[in-house]
């Protein structure tokens, strides 16, 4: 059953289309991945989707209602978490959470117990009381994680969950989205980190200059681009000369230089391997580390459209 | 009742900031304190007052042009109309010179407002120089002060309506501009706007928090200035709460229009206080508005402040009922209407 459809969703900023035409849909149940590089029209598509900016073209249903025709309807079953910590300072986790939850129409005994229980899935159950001015940005992370889930939206949009935090971090909002899915709310999550994308969403949508370049499982995605492997080199610095030669290598579909790391796309890694290391040698490169492995989504990314997710 | 819920939510914030509590309760005490002492002194401009000159003698005649050279006299017909209109306060003064009084036979009248301290004892030290300058020490001049419906003079007549006005301008100005600026910069906006909610919920949550706060701001007021002060309302309690209520919600709807259009909380701030501080000085809530050159005192009807002030002190001083005050109240109620309907209509209910 489909939980998400877009129809021509399109929105202009000054006659420049952030969202161009967008169809796509989201099935209930389903975990589904937004990936693109900042500006690509992730968080102005979900911003149409919760209804507080308005298509210039095209719409949506959400739910069961249209975004345009009923945008209240639509926020009743919607739960947003934005990027930013958006709870307030001077009040306890509590107090946000009821605040949030008398908003959406939530009252009674079901506040308090919810609110309670929320707080206990979040692991802030030893800090109900304290005023969130108090909390690590950790903690308002989680807290603003649950005032999205205070009214038991049917359908969940993430924001950049994981935006600045540690690796650590990451880990434990990655467990807790899993599971949410598990409970069964449907989740659209905009990412620009692959290996989010990869471990969490069933389905991935690649969207570049606010265009769908791709869609698939990320495993479908991986394949799409052929038998291809990497050659990663870790090296502080890249010699002109070394980068001319390794492009104009036979068997070197794609070349990505980012800061630390140089990315060469292959069908052939384990016979180009050799020639690598001597093109590194003539040219005076450092190697820090040299591994061959699987092809991430953001190698996909960066077959689709020549850029990495960081661009 | 979403308007309740968004209104208790901010005076839970509001009552955590130990900043806002200070400005909004403990630096109008202040100020008050200060003013009070500051301005127990004596004026020193031109000034206005009422003359019924009924000798036009030329002792009569000179009296009066060395009178006007100081003052600035109003010439009145008759004795009522200018005991009327200072007793109504429209006056601070009326000085009367009989038909009798070049011959000897009758003393000039000085009749003044005993509610306007500053201007009237600057007034009678200045009728009595010019009179002991033409006359000698044998000065033929009796003085008389009138007052309205209150015992005696005090201060606190001034000062509390004054400071109370300036503050809860301020406060509420500033309170609901930068709540609402600080919302939209910590995202706690967006969250609302996420809501099932409606703008007239959000901003009369907002707008009823701003009005609260300025209730308890009015209570300690008057509470410091009768229990402290010895201030005494010559008329209608429910009055004063009326005049007090319009006043908040001109302080709230000022602070709504600032709040669509500043972009962060020193802004808000800093608008509030540029329109706070002219208001203040210009609609007599530092010092009585007489005590203005006349170019001066016509900027000041521009002012909401000088309504309000006009409405406090016609009804704490002279006891005035509320047909009295109307025309006074009108103009605030206009006021009012103006911003609330310019800040509904520019406010924006998106990111």
């Amino acid at each position: 059953m489909r939980i998400v459809e877009t129809r021509d969703l399109t929105k202009k900023f000054n006659g420049r289309k952030a969202v161009d035409r967008l169809n796509l849909t989201i099935e209930k149940g389903e975990l589904f991945g937004l990936l693109g590089p900042n500006g690509a029209g992730k968080s102005t598509t979900v911003s149409m989707l919760s209804t507080i900016l308005e298509p210039t073209q095209g719409t949506a249903i959400v739910g069961g209602h249209d975004i345009r025709e009923h945008p209240k309807e639509v926020r009743k079953v919607i739960g947003v978490v934005p990027q930013e910590g958006s709870v307030y300072d001077d009040l306890t986790a509590i107090e946000n959470l009821i605040y949030f939850g008398k908003l959406h129409g939530v009252d009674g005994e079901t506040l308090r117990k919810r609110a309670t229980k929320l707080l206990e899935l979040v692991q802030l159950k030893n800090r109900t009381k304290d005023r969130v001015k108090t909390y690590s940005s950790v903690m308002k992370h989680r807290l603003n994680l649950a005032v999205g889930l205070m009214h038991e939206p049917q359908v969940l949009f993430l924001d950049e969950p994981t935006t600045g935090l540690d690796p650590a971090a990451r880990l434990v909002v990655w467990e807790f989205v899993k599971r949410l899915q598990d409970r069964g709310i449907t989740i659209l999550l905009t990412t620009h980190y692959m290996d989010e994308a990869d471990y969490l969403c069933d389905r991935v949508a690649f969207m570049d200059r606010g265009k769908i370049i791709a869609l698939g499982t990320p495993t479908e995605l991986k394949r799409s681009i052929g038998k291809m492997e990497v050659i990663e080199i870790k090296t502080p610095k890249v010699p002109k000369a070394f980068l001319t030669k390794v492009r104009k290598m036979k068997g070197i579909k794609k070349v990505v230089h980012t800061s630390d790391n140089l990315r060469l796309l292959t069908p052939t890694a384990d016979t180009l391997l050799s020639q690598v290391v001597r093109l590194a040698s003539e040219a005076g490169m450092r190697i820090d580390s040299l591994n061959i492995a699987q092809p991430t989504l953001e190698d996909v990314f960066i077959k689709l459209t020549g850029k990495t997710l960081r661009d | 009742m979403k308007v309740l819920t968004i209104a208790a939510k901010s005076l839970r914030v509001f009552s955590r900031d130990r900043a806002s509590l200070f400005w909004s309760f403990a630096f109008p005490i202040f100020l008050v304190i200060v003013f009070s002492l500051v301005f127990s002194g004596q004026g020193s401009v031109r000034i206005n007052a009422l003359a019924v000159q009924q000798d036009h003698s030329p002792i009569g005649n000179a009296y009066f042009s060395a009178l006007d050279n100081v003052l600035t006299l109003e010439s009145v017909e008759n004795i009522q109309e200018a005991e009327a209109r200072v007793l109504d306060g429209k006056a601070p003064a009326a000085i009367i010179i009989p038909a009798g009084f070049s011959t000897g036979q009758e003393n000039v009248r000085l009749i003044y407002d005993e509610s306007r301290a500053q201007v009237a004892t600057t007034i009678v030290s200045i009728v009595e120089g010019v009179t002991k300058g033409f006359f000698g020490m044998q000065t033929p001049l009796n003085v008389e002060s009138v007052h309205g419906e209150y015992k005696e003079w005090n201060p606190a007549q001034q000062f509390i309506p004054g400071i109370g006005i300036m503050m809860i301008l301020m406060v509420g100005g500033m309170g609901v501009s930068e709540r609402v600026v600080i919302e939209r910069k910590t995202g706690t906006f967006k969250r609302n706007l996420l809501a099932p909610i409606g703008k007239l919920s959000f901003l009369g949550g907002e707008l009823l928090c701003g009005f609260v706060i300025g209730c308890m701001q009015v209570l300690i007021f008057f509470a410091l200035g009768i229990f402290v002060f010895g201030l005494e309302i010559a008329g209608s309690i429910l009055l004063v709460a009326l005049i007090s209520a319009l006043v908040i919600l001109m302080s709230v709807s000022f602070g709504l229009v600032v709040s669509t259009f500043a972009r962060s909380p020193e802004a808000a701030s800093g608008t509030v206080n540029a329109f706070t501080f002219p208001a203040a000085a210009f609609g007599g809530l530092w010092f009585p508005v007489e005590l203005m050159p006349a170019f001066m005192q016509s900027v000041s009807k521009v002012f909401p402040t000088y309504y309000a002030m006009n409405a406090y002190q016609d009804v704490i001083v002279r006891g005035k009922g509320l047909l009295e005050i109307l025309p006074s109240l009108s103009v605030l109620i206009g006021f009012i209407l103006v911003f609330f309907a310019i800040g509904f209509l520019l406010f924006r209910w998106k990111e």
